[in-house]
């Protein structure tokens, strides 16, 4: 055991032990930041029921958020880069979800008044999570973005990874329905926290 | 010279790898610090609909962010400046970068840690923490391109650009960082290359310094010698002189009794003498021969060495008579009046001292007088004696207008002299002075009389002197 003790607190084995961790921990933190959350089920056509006006022949955009959720923060970042290139094609709302058991006070944190700062852009209260049930959502960050034909053209995340800024599918996949309307839907990752509880 | 240079070099340069492991320590506890702040700022829980917990990221700040530090830190306050600490430095300082980018959210703004942190790598003045960090740096974007290509760029195929454009950005620092740190190690080569061009010169001025203080020492003794020679000299030379005034002394008397000899042979011849004219005759040459006597024994204490006599109990009378008897025959065939005032002090009084070396001193002040009153037109010499407290006091005063300022300054001086060249040495008053002051005397020119006053003060005894000093 002294020996073991020993071999244990020498320079090289503490060294490879140390340079083994910090490897380890980094590797687990980018895989974390990769994970994504949970996909949504998506209808092809805006949901019947759903109370988010619509208006006709234009293209809308709707973010489902977690009022607190720190990387939607991202997600709300990259929505403040698309909006030169779409503010006046595209209607864009953003939704947070209030769970039953919040109040109104909770859902207005630093995220609802980063969105309200945005021009253009709706905010808008989901009590209870209907409207994030109607749509299907269930990760905060989840866009969805229907064409002028009500059409679904492109669902998933608009963030490159958890919590992180910077170009991703989902901006290009954006960009592309507008520059190029198509009817094919379009599908990324989403990054963000759960909506609804006791995801798998 | 090149080994000291080197020598040098080195330890200069370990002494800055130790104080930039240090400051790294530092900046490694307070990124720590600063992760774990900006994990419960930017992401401090995650969410499921309204239950939280606490995010992976502060788990992350703490745990992954305590791991990387902890060891390094350990390290460099362990073994400051040791060569491996800097490169688990650079790793930790890289996967700081990585953390402190991941857990801001990648903003733009903290990938200037990278190139912040590449800067500071070069305080150590060392290419490959650079080349460790920079390979890191690019492992991390190509492993993560690879496996997470949306983690880094987005779509994988607009990643190569991207990856080429940010290696080029690092590259290009560390270009400018190369140079410096070429720079900086060639500054610590030229400083430590003048320290030892000031070594060199500090040791040829040393061992010049000591060469001249050798020969400075060697000098020295040899002024002293020859100090002592022209002392020697100087008293060869007035024994010289005095030996010209002792022969006068001894041939005057016997001149006499030549006169009064040949007087008496002429009477006893004719036979017209008066018993009365013999017993004259009779009582000059026996007055005449004590005044050889006093002469010679003058002579005799003169010519002893003064130094080797034992401190005694002298009278003023005996030291006074003894010296007159070597030089009043000069001055009174030079027509100088030499008064001497014989009061109490001078018939009772006593004092502490060497006789042979009190002699040579008013000798010296005699002859000073003498020469001073010569060629005046009044000439006299007085011989004073007189008590002060617990000092016996003589004094030789003569008739000369006294002494200027300038040389009263300088008198005492050895080899000073106001004579002409030959005439005097110089050292008359300086040795007498050091005779003096021997016996814990005084010797010294009264400067409130008119006159050229010299005051001699020596300590009197109170007891009588056992045998007599003539």
């Amino acid at each position: 055991m002294h020996i073991f003790l020993r071999f244990l607190t020498t320079a090289k084995t503490l060294s490879m032990i140390w340079l083994l961790i910090s490897i380890f921990g980094v590797f687990y933190l980018f895989q974390y930041s990769a994970k994504p959350g949970a996909s949504s089920k998506n209808s092809t056509i805006w949901p019947v029921g759903s109370h988010i006006s619509k208006p006709k022949e234009k293209n809308t955009l709707v973010i489902f958020a977690h009022p607190h959720c720190p990387c939607s923060k991202a997600t709300i970042r990259e929505l403040e880069r698309l909006i030169p290139h779409i503010k006046d094609k595209v209607d864009m709302h953003v939704v947070f979800v209030k769970p039953k058991n919040k109040n109104i006070t909770w859902v207005k944190g630093s995220l609802w008044k980063q969105v309200q700062s945005l021009p253009s852009v709706h905010a808008s209260i989901d009590q209870d999570g209907f409207e994030s049930k109607v749509f299907g959502a269930k990760t905060s960050g989840q866009v969805y973005f229907y064409n002028s034909n009500n059409k679904l053209v492109f669902s998933g995340g608009i963030t490159p990874s958890r919590g992180h800024e910077g170009d991703s599918l989902g901006r290009k996949y954006i960009l592309d329905a507008i520059q190029s309307p198509t009817d094919e839907i379009k599908i990324s990752q989403v990054f963000g926290c759960a909506l609804v509880g006791d995801q798998s | 010279m090149s080994s000291r240079i080197e020598e040098i070099f080195n330890e200069s340069y370990n002494r800055l790898s130790a104080r930039t492991d240090k400051v790294f320590g530092w900046i490694l506890l307070f990124q720590w610090f600063l992760a774990v702040v900006l994990a419960l700022n930017y992401s401090p829980k995650t969410w499921e609909a309204g239950e939280s917990s606490v995010h992976i990221h502060v788990w992350a700040a703490l745990f992954l962010g305590g791991c990387l530090t902890v060891y390094p830190v350990f390290l460099v306050f362990k073994s400051p400046g040791k060569i491996s600490n800097r490169y688990f430095v650079t790793a930790a300082q890289m996967a700081y970068s990585m953390i402190l980018i991941h857990i801001t959210g990648g903003r733009i703004e903290t990938h200037f840690h990278i190139f912040g942190s590449l800067a500071f790598l070069a305080f150590y003045r060392d290419f490959k923490p650079l080349l460790l960090a920079t390979f890191l740096t690019a492992c991390d974007h190509l492993f993560r391109g690879y496996f997470w290509p949306m983690s880094v760029y987005g779509v994988l195929s607009a990643s190569p650009w991207r990856a080429i454009e940010h290696a080029a950005w690092v590259l290009f620092e560390d270009f400018f960082l190369f140079i410096s740190i070429k720079g900086g190690l060639q500054e610590l080569k030229v400083i430590a290359e003048k320290q030892v061009n000031l070594e060199i010169i500090l040791r040829n001025v040393e061992k010049r310094v000591e060469e001249r203080t050798l020969e400075l020492k060697k000098s020295q003794q040899t002024i002293i010698e020859q100090q002592q020679a022209l002392v020697s000299a100087a008293k060869l030379s007035s024994l010289g002189e005095m030996a010209g005034g002792i022969a006068h002394e001894i041939n005057t008397p016997l001149a006499i009794i030549s006169l009064k000899v040949d007087q008496m042979h002429k009477y006893l011849k004719e036979g017209s003498h008066a018993p009365q004219s013999l017993q004259d005759s009779l009582g000059i040459i026996k007055k005449t021969t004590n005044r050889i006597a006093n002469t010679i024994n003058g002579l005799r204490t003169f010519a002893r060495d003064g130094r080797d006599a034992v401190v005694s109990i002298i009278k003023v009378s005996a030291v006074v008579d003894d010296t007159l008897g070597l030089c009043q025959e000069k001055f009174k065939n030079n027509g100088i009046d030499l008064i001497l005032k014989k009061n109490s002090t001078y018939e009772n009084c006593c004092f502490y001292g060497r006789p042979i070396e009190i002699s040579q001193v008013l000798l010296n002040l005699m002859n000073n007088a003498f020469d001073a009153v010569v060629d005046l037109d009044q000439k006299w010499v007085k011989i004073e004696a007189s008590e002060k407290e617990n000092m016996i006091e003589i004094s030789v005063t003569d008739s000369g207008g006294g002494i200027a300022l300038d040389i009263q300054e300088k008198m005492m001086q050895p080899f000073f002299t106001t004579k002409e060249i030959g005439k005097g040495t110089g050292l008359g008053l300086s040795i007498s002075k050091g005779i003096v002051d021997a016996h814990n005397g005084k010797l010294f020119l009264d400067r409130d009389c008119k006159n050229t006053k010299f005051i001699l003060l020596l300590p009197k005894a109170y007891e009588e002197p056992k045998i007599a000093a003539s």
